[in-house]
């Protein structure tokens, strides 16, 4: 028990906890709090990154929108609700489809007659 | 009366074609002298043909080494198979990151030669890179046209044109891919028409 609290009132309180102990749990061990809080952080940082982007979407590297749709779909899969940016999880995805393209083709390797059977 | 006497026969020599058949080696020591030339080790060696600067440009880039650029830039400065070199300058740009300049590379040898295959084809590669999916789907199509037999420019035209949500042509074009391909493994072509198939419908 803490110094500064009014000695008087600390019979009654120790009473009332007893009476009614769901008002006096501590809060910051409830899960339920410690998950909304969380989510509400990841919710406002993810604003952050989503405004960010919107000011300079050039400025955002592939990596960078592979990593904010990993976010969003990890966090589908813990059943949190959060739509994300559409514009930034369709580029994501146009660049995960693109990574599967064929590569590049060096010039004067073989003639023309040779390439139907050259396949990636 | 005469007598008759028997002559030996000789049975003629076969005639016709005659093999070729290895002398036995004379020892000429035995004949008092020494066999200085004969060394059966001596090894003929052939020189290297010289190459071109594209040529060596091509071997150094096959095998992955960093002087295959200059090689080919002296491959464009002395006219050497100019617009290969340039193309192939611009794969080197895009491997190193530099989208610029492989387009600039490109454009080039476009300028040179505008139905050059792999020109078109490495620029839809790169403005697919760019996420500039209307033009790497421009260049893709003219690769597609200018040689029709390879099936890579059919496939990539597919994914650029998923991106584009135009899934009935994907379609068309990477069925197009599997039906030119009959030895590539192509089960994930395959799967992925099915699965826009699924989205199309």
């Amino acid at each position: 028990m803490s110094e500064d609290k009014n000695p008087h009132l600390i019979d009654h309180f120790e009473r009332l906890k007893a009476i009614l102990p769901e008002v006096y749990l501590p809060v910051k061990n409830d899960p339920k709090y410690t998950n909304d809080t969380m989510f509400s952080l990841l919710k406002n940082s993810l604003g952050v990154i989503e405004a960010v982007y919107l000011q300079s979407p050039e400025s955002f590297s592939n990596t960078q929108l592979d990593v904010y749709s990993n976010i969003i779909s990890q966090m589908e899969e813990m059943g949190i609700e959060y739509k994300g940016n559409k514009e930034i999880l369709n580029k994501a995805a146009n660049q995960l489809i693109m990574q599967a393209k064929k590569p590049m083709e060096k010039a004067g390797l073989v003639s023309r007659a040779d390439l139907g059977r050259k396949t990636g | 009366m005469g007598k008759v006497i028997k002559l030996a026969v000789h049975t003629p020599e076969k005639l016709g074609l005659k093999k070729v058949r290895r002398r036995k080696r004379i020892n000429l020591e035995d004949y008092g002298q020494l066999s200085l030339f004969d060394q059966d080790t001596t090894k003929i060696l052939s020189l290297p043909g010289k190459k071109n600067f594209f040529e060596e440009a091509i071997s150094l880039d096959e095998s992955g080494n960093p002087e295959a650029e200059r090689f080919y830039l002296l491959a464009v400065e002395n006219e050497e198979s100019v617009e290969d070199a340039l193309c192939n300058l611009a794969i080197l740009k895009s491997s190193q990151d530099e989208a610029i300049a492989a387009v600039d590379y490109l454009t080039q040898c476009l300028k040179k030669s505008p139905r050059h295959f792999e020109a078109h084809y490495n620029l839809g590669n790169v403005y697919s890179d760019l996420s500039n999916f209307d033009l790497a789907k421009v260049h893709y199509e003219l690769a597609a046209q200018i040689a029709p037999e390879f099936p890579n420019s059919f496939y990539n035209l597919g994914l650029v044109l998923i991106s584009l949500k135009e899934y009935k042509r994907a379609i068309e074009c990477i069925n197009h891919y599997v039906s030119l391909s009959p030895d590539a493994d192509t089960s994930t072509a395959k799967e992925l028409v099915n699965t826009l198939d699924t989205i199309a419908q």
